[in-house]
């Protein structure tokens, strides 16, 4: 089983995309899903940070670009 | 407060008063950072009238910051960071006092060098200073300002031991430190942002950006915010919350 998952990336400039996934994916599959490295990103439901460990439980997400320069 | 010192204040004064400004006389702010970022904070910080701000970087000037690290001029490449953001913020304002902190700051070191000040903003460049200063923070129980930028891009939180999400709770991974592009104006507007986030603090005026991690995306032009949650077992701070909860 499969589902489909509303991703607006923030990083600088915004991209909207629809990625697929399984059921049970956590939120670390599907960022290598999308080929990003989880160290740089935060991803968002509903505005709130989710451990990247955690199931995705929503087919609506932001991910956000972490910046660490001074 | 002398005569001066309440002419040149003045006009913060209508806004939190004597006893305000003599709140931030008394302070002590560990500005973690003399590049980018520390430079706007630490000069805010320095003409608003922090007594005591403690300057921690252990590197030296280099011509790749000149665009944004406007503490340092072309006469400073190759001095020490804090010897020369020391002079200027003195130049500025002579009746604070400047400490420095010129090593750099690891786990073994970091109790010791650090003295005991009010708040902590964090100015730094890479996650894991950010990380042991977060543990510092938690352990002393006094707030960390975290700011952090690229290119157009900028971020701002205010974590309170115990209230909000750590810096652990929000970033647990470490990234290695990068070459980022950046321009000038960008530390300077988070890291004045982070500036005022101290004097409110200080002078206990205002919201915090408590539980808050705001964006500043020069590109567009705007801000937006999101609302953070702690760590269920955070490994840093979840003692606090414990201790609450049992309280």
């Amino acid at each position: 089983m499969s589902r489909k998952v509303h991703i607006t990336i923030q990083a600088g400039e915004i991209s909207e995309q629809t990625v697929e996934i399984a059921e049970s994916a956590t939120y670390e599959d599907l960022l290598n899903t999308l080929d990003i490295n989880q160290e740089t990103v935060l991803v968002l439901n509903g505005g709130n940070a989710v451990p990247l460990d955690g199931a995705v439980s929503s087919d609506k997400l932001t991910i956000l670009r972490v910046v660490t320069g001074g | 407060m002398n005569d001066f010192e309440r002419e040149k204040y003045n006009r913060q004064i209508l806004l939190f008063g004597e006893e305000g400004q003599e709140k931030l006389k008394n302070a002590k702010v560990l500005v973690a950072g003399a590049g980018g970022l520390g430079s706007p904070v630490s000069t805010y910080l320095a003409i608003a009238g922090v007594g005591k701000i403690i300057l921690a970087d252990f590197d030296s000037v280099d011509p790749s910051n000149l665009n944004r690290q406007f503490l340092h001029h072309e006469k400073d490449i190759g001095r020490l960071k804090v010897e020369s953001a020391k002079e200027k913020l003195l130049s500025m304002n002579p009746d604070i006092s400047v400490e420095t902190i010129a090593e750099m700051l690891t786990e073994s070191n970091l109790e010791a060098l650090v003295p005991e000040c009010d708040v902590i903003v964090d100015a730094l460049d890479n996650l894991e200073t950010r990380h042991m200063l977060n543990r510092l923070a938690i352990k002393r129980r006094i707030p960390l300002i975290h700011g952090a930028v690229t290119g157009y891009d900028g971020q701002v939180t205010t974590i309170v031991p115990g209230e909000t999400p750590c810096f652990y709770c929000i970033f647990p991974r470490i990234s290695r430190k990068e070459v980022f592009p950046v321009l000038g104006v960008t530390p300077g507007i988070i890291g004045s942002i982070q500036a005022n986030e101290a004097i409110k603090f200080l002078t206990g005026q205002g919201k915090l950006l408590e539980g808050r991690l705001l964006f500043w995306n020069g590109l567009s032009g705007n801000f937006s915010e999101i609302s953070l949650s702690k760590l269920n077992n955070c490994p840093v701070c979840g003692y606090l919350s414990k201790e609450t909860e049992n309280k």
